[in-house]
């Protein structure tokens, strides 16, 4: 192979790629390859149908997907577009939603750094009327979107957005523990491991960092631990990428243990703890960054390190289905890599909404709504696993089902929260490949 | 960066629970989690009648089962296996059991509510006593509860494993170290990017794009092909060398002739930094690309890695090469010409271009090398790395006075290390802005910055 | 004081050129000149004739969108700077006529960037002529008076050693001692068979020392003829010269 990175190829490729993003910025069309994948697919796993000119939610369950398809979130796509299709191909192998085949209306959310992006097709998606919208992904980019979707009522149902701050608005559902939850495991797992621990926090300045560390050290304060660095004022910038100096920082406060709360920055954080002797086993990581580091050279042995993340732990025939569905779709081939996040979330998501729809007998958001809680079991009923089951109960003229799906989450409560939902806790193995999965606390969300 | 939800988690183990739990409260709970969304979601709130306290060397929560757990380890945070640690449950059934070798007790219970955990002193070592013998704690189903005593005293001649102690005068020699690397791998980026802007009058918003393309190629030879990293080193910088001459020759050159204003120059090299930064994206991706040695400890009196050190002592020697080349050199002293006064360069003969061309060239290897050794000595680079650089070398640039070489090698160190050592007073995500104030402070008394000249007029 | 008279072929020679900065805006329409070597070719007229103009149009620096200019007989029209310096046309703007970050050696080294196998022995013949830098050889030309600064810039485009010396206005801003220093040099340098074009607001003291002489007015010839004659020709002195002109005869 010849390496050739001319600025004038360079220059071409980025003008062609901003060209791109551009286009797909300003497409009213579907702009993901939900729609192009039909011929691909096998019988066994259809594509979806995009929906329509005429399909809305008017007379047909339309639903939308805002999923992070570029951007730095997009690791995360694959997972919860393969939940989304899943979901909705086996929707319409049931017989699709009141009697009519569902459809799909795609637009990229892209990350919270390209709000253009995700504000040009957040606009473009509500034209299109969408009976509801699953996603986004990312919490940044639920509160820029909200605004635009809840004037209209249109639902937006997140299978990953884990904001503590997203409780209780309008229109807005999750089925995923938001992040006190998560904070509260990592703590209780810290002092399980070390009593009274002293805890250095390496904590980046973002949303999602900080409401995690402030419940990871509130409830450490109160199971008799301490937090002696990464108290408010002593973050990270976001962009940092240069460690050697906050880890120095962090060690002169003594911890026993290191929690670290950030992203892919952890990658260049370890080689920096590693450098400076201190153990990997006193290691806390967070959904964010609990990786395979066995690639990443200099990273200290992490075995016995331990790192909490959100979600459940799908059994096998779900990631199996999920990954079959990608690799026949939007995947073109490849499969899911072994990232399954959120999938399980992004499938309950969709099958809750289309099972509301059926009890509402109609796809518009208004109507959809008053039966989500139910569905989800908030008012007890007769449980069923899968959308046919269920929808063979309203069939029979049952109105109160209770759906339990992969995500194994409890009833959602007043606040559109799981009212209990897994954390996992997992623990680190002497290959770094990936931590192992522990125990799954199931976290009980108080609202 | 976006209020995200994850990150990448790249699950190996087998996703059956089954694999991973050892004991037999495990294998029951193992059964029971499997189904537990079936079985009783909202066991929570259930009453569950008072059940049995059973211990053991793990612990799985689930829907009717909450896990007491935790540790005994003495003030040197070693464990203390044997105590004896008992519970009593809402109920007032109790159960006990011993510490592990790693001095850590489990109870799995099936009844919410506040427990008692005692520890029994007379289980002690000698010199060892509890701070507190019984706590009160409140147990949740399907989650975990922990109990753990901290004891005063340690067993006689047990090692520490306290975190040691680093007195302020250590650390602010560590901050200094960690300084003066970063001053100089930024100098060699940004005594670049002042050659450039003294020969052309250019402010290169891109240059910050040759220190990331430095760290990927150096990830794509060194890691990826596994070459040796000087070798890779040097065939990242023949590369991004080549970058710049075919930027010279294609983009800029042209654009000179052109007569294009400096200020319209300056938007085509934003521009062209943010499209290659998508360019990066777009090919690797928003994650980071470790480029890093195996696991190397702090050493020497500096306290960083060898190959900190290393760095160090190339980041010297190029740049005193440089420095050397430009004072002594025929082609460096034309290059300073240029610098001074274009049109007189090439009244005197000397071909403008071609010496541009070189400074291209000589700029953006230098500035790739930056990339190889920043991504080496902080672990990897990913798209942006470039771009959070840019600022503080164009800040090193300015401080040193704009279009001197050796102006940007002293603005580089002070930024360096002030950025640093700040974080011993200020907040840390700050410390990139102190070396900013400095620079507008040396501004205010300095406006042709450090090493700037006035010139005598007439 | 030997007076050359135009005889034999040219050393250089413009014919009818038009040229301007910018596109679309002509300073020159149609200027000639003729330099035989070893003469010493003043260029005098009022603000905004176009002198400085048909100066740097001779050495490339302003594009010459119509005429012609030959040296020795070739073609040089709009040849780049320093394939001019090579061909032996040595420059010295008005400002900015040196390079303030160097030293006096390392400018005059510049000047000599095309032969630097010479620079020992043309640095030796240029501190003769100009003993001032040979004792301040180290010292950065920023910080030289106006004088040296000229005597430097002279030296750096003699280093070449050219057979034609173009000469901006070189006693600008000089006190009337330096000016007088400065044109007693040019005289000097031209007496060693460089031939000189220079271009001078100071006309009267620029006639009596030029072989011949040319008055420019917007951007055209109007008068050409010896020094001598130029400075007694009354229009000219109307014109261009003033009542001082009759001090010509004096010195």
């Amino acid at each position: 192979m010849k390496f050739s990175p001319t600025r004038a190829a360079a220059g071409l490729a980025a003008a062609a790629a901003a060209a791109a993003l551009i286009l797909a910025g300003c497409a009213t069309s579907p702009s993901a390859s939900t729609t192009t994948s039909a011929a691909a697919a096998g019988a066994a796993l259809p594509a979806v149908a995009a929906c329509g000119s005429g399909d809305d939610s008017s007379s047909t369950f339309a639903l939308g997907s805002y999923l992070p398809l570029t951007g730095s979130l997009s690791f995360l796509a694959p997972p919860a577009v393969a939940g989304v299709g899943a979901a909705l191909s086996d929707i319409n192998a049931a017989g699709g939603v009141n009697g009519k085949k569902a459809c799909i209306i795609s637009q990229d959310s892209s990350d919270g750094d390209h709000k253009a992006i995700g504000d040009s097709n957040i606009k473009s998606l509500m034209q299109s009327k969408p009976s509801a919208i699953v996603g986004p992904e990312s919490s940044s980019v639920t509160h820029n979107i909200l605004p635009v979707t809840q004037p209209t009522g249109t639902i937006v149902f997140s299978p990953a957005a884990t904001d503590d701050a997203l409780a209780g608005e309008a229109h807005f559902f999750r089925n995923v523990a938001p992040n006190a939850s998560e904070g509260d495991a990592l703590a209780k797992q810290i002092l399980t491991d070390v009593p009274a621990a002293k805890v250095g926090i390496l904590v980046f300045n973002d949303a999602y960092g900080i409401n995690l560390r402030d419940t990871l050290a509130s409830t450490l304060k109160a199971g008799g631990g301490s937090v002696v660095y990464g108290a408010a004022g002593q973050e990270f910038p976001s962009t940092e990428t240069s460690f050697a100096t906050i880890v120095n920082n962090v060690l002169a406060a003594k911890p026993d243990v290191i929690a670290i709360i950030a992203f892919d920055q952890t990658s260049q954080i370890l080689p920096a703890i590693g450098s400076a002797g201190f153990a990997g086993k006193n290691l806390y990581f967070v959904d964010g960054n609990l990786s395979d580091y066995s690639k990443t050279a200099g990273v200290p042995d992490l075995t016995g390190s331990k790192g909490t993340q959100q979600g459940v732990d799908a059994d096998k025939t779900v990631k199996a289905k999920l990954n079959d569905w990608y690799k026949a779709n939007d995947g073109k081939g490849k499969d899911l890599g072994g990232i399954y996040n959120y999938g399980p979330e992004s499938y309950d998501a969709v099958i809750t909404l289309a099972l509301a729809a059926d009890l509402a007998k109609k796809d518009d958001s208004a109507s959809i709504e008053p039966f989500i809680l139910p569905v989800t079991g908030t008012t007890g009923g007769t449980v069923c696993k899968s959308y046919a089951d269920c929808l063979k109960l309203i069939k029979g003229g049952k109105t109160d089902i209770w759906y339990q799906g992969p995500s194994s989450i409890g009833p959602l409560n007043a606040q559109h929260n799981p009212s209990t939902a897994y954390v996992g806790i997992y623990e680190g193995d002497g290959k770094n490949t990936a931590a192992k999965f522990l125990t799954g606390v199931k976290a009980t969300i108080s609202k | 960066m976006p209020v995200v939800v994850a990150g990448t988690r790249l699950f190996t183990h087998g996703g059956s629970y089954m694999l991973h739990v050892r004991g037999r409260w495990g294998l029951i709970a193992a059964a029971i989690i499997v189904a537990a969304s079936a079985l009783g979601l909202v066991a929570a709130e259930s009453a569950v009648a008072a059940g049995p306290i059973a211990s053991g060397t793990s612990c799985v929560a689930d829907a009717t089962t909450g896990c007491l757990q935790g540790k005994v380890v003495d003030d040197n945070r070693n464990p203390v296996a044997g105590a004896k640690v008992t519970v009593t449950s809402p109920s007032a059934a109790t159960g006990s059991s011993k510490t592990a070798k790693d001095g850590s007790f489990f109870f799995a219970v099936t009844e919410a509510g506040a427990y008692q955990v005692a520890l029994d002193p007379s289980s002690l070592p000698t010199g060892v006593t509890p701070k507190t013998p019984t706590l009160t704690v409140t147990v949740e189903l399907s989650n975990i509860t922990p109990a753990g005593f901290a004891l005063n005293g340690h067993a006689k001649g047990s090692t520490s494993h306290a975190a040691a102690s680093v007195s302020f005068w250590q650390l602010l020699g560590q901050q200094f170290s960690q300084g003066l690397l970063l001053g100089l791998l930024l100098a060699l980026a940004a005594i670049g990017l002042s050659l450039i802007y003294g020969t052309t009058g250019l402010s290169n918003f891109a240059h910050s794009e040759q220190i990331t393309l430095g760290g990927f190629l150096a990830w794509v030879f060194a890691v990826q092909l596994g070459l040796n990293i000087v070798v890779s080193a040097v065939i990242v910088i023949a590369l991004t060398s080549l970058s710049g001459y075919l930027q010279d020759k294609l983009i800029w050159g042209p654009l000179r002739k052109r007569g294009l204003g400096l200020t319209q120059l300056m938007v085509v090299t934003i521009g062209l930094s943010l499209a290659l930064e998508y360019v990066f994206q777009l090919i690797f991706g928003a994650r980071v690309y470790p480029v890093a040695t195996d696991l190397e400890l702090n050493t020497g009196p500096l306290n960083i890695t060898p190959t900190a050190y290393w760095s160090m002592l190339v980041s010297i020697v190029v740049l005193a090469l440089v420095g050397l080349a430009l004072t002594f050199s025929r082609l460096g002293r034309a290059t300073r010409a240029v610098a001074d006064n274009r049109a007189l360069a090439a009244a005197s003969g000397i071909d403008v271009e071609r010496v541009i061309r070189i400074v291209w060239i000589v700029s953006t290897g230098l500035a790739g090398l930056s990339g190889v050794l920043y991504a080496l000595v902080n672990g990897g680079v990913y798209w942006l790395t470039g771009a959070q650089l840019l600022l503080l070398v164009f800040a090193a640039v300015t401080l040193g006075g704009i279009g001197t070489a050796f102006g940007a090698l002293v603005g580089s160190l002070i930024i360096g290390v002030v950025a640093n050592v700040s974080t011993l007073f200020i907040p840390q995500d700050l410390k990139y802005a102190t070396g900013l104030v400095i620079l507008i402070v040396v501004l205010l008394v300095r406006p042709q910055g450090i090493l700037g000249r006035r010139e005598r007029v007439g | 004081m030997v007076v050359y008279t135009g005889t034999g072929d040219p050393l250089v020679s413009a014919e009818e050129v038009i040229a301007g900065y910018l596109p679309g805006i002509d300073i020159l329409h149609g200027c000639n000149l003729t330099a035989y070597p070893g003469e010493l070719v003043g260029i005098i007229g009022p603000n905004g004739a176009g002198k400085s103009t048909l100066l740097k149009a001779l050495f490339g620096l302003v594009p010459i969108r119509s005429g012609k200019v030959t040296l020795r007989g070739e073609d040089i029209t709009n040849l780049k700077a320093n394939k001019l310096v090579q061909t032996g046309v040595g420059f010295v703007p008005q400002n900015n006529n040196v390079f303030p970050s160097l030293t006096i050696e390392e400018n005059l080294q510049m000047g000599l960037f095309l032969r630097p196998r010479r620079l020992a022995e043309r640095l030796e013949a240029m501190y003769e002529l100009f003993p001032v830098l040979g004792q301040r050889r180290r010292q950065r030309a920023g910080g030289l008076s106006g004088g040296e600064r000229q005597s430097l810039a002279m030296a750096r485009a003699l280093m070449m050693e050219p057979s034609v010396l173009l000469l901006d206005e070189p006693s600008a801003g000089l006190s009337p001692v330096r000016q007088d220093e400065t044109f007693i040099r040019t005289r000097k340098i031209n007496m060693t068979g460089v031939t000189v074009i220079m271009v001078e607001q100071n006309a009267r003291r620029c006639l009596q020392i030029c072989d011949r002489g040319y008055v420019l007015d917007q951007g055209k010839n109007s008068y050409t003829g010896t020094g001598r004659e130029l400075a007694k020709d009354p229009k000219v002195i109307e014109l261009y010269l003033g009542t001082l002109a009759e001090d010509v005869d004096a010195s």
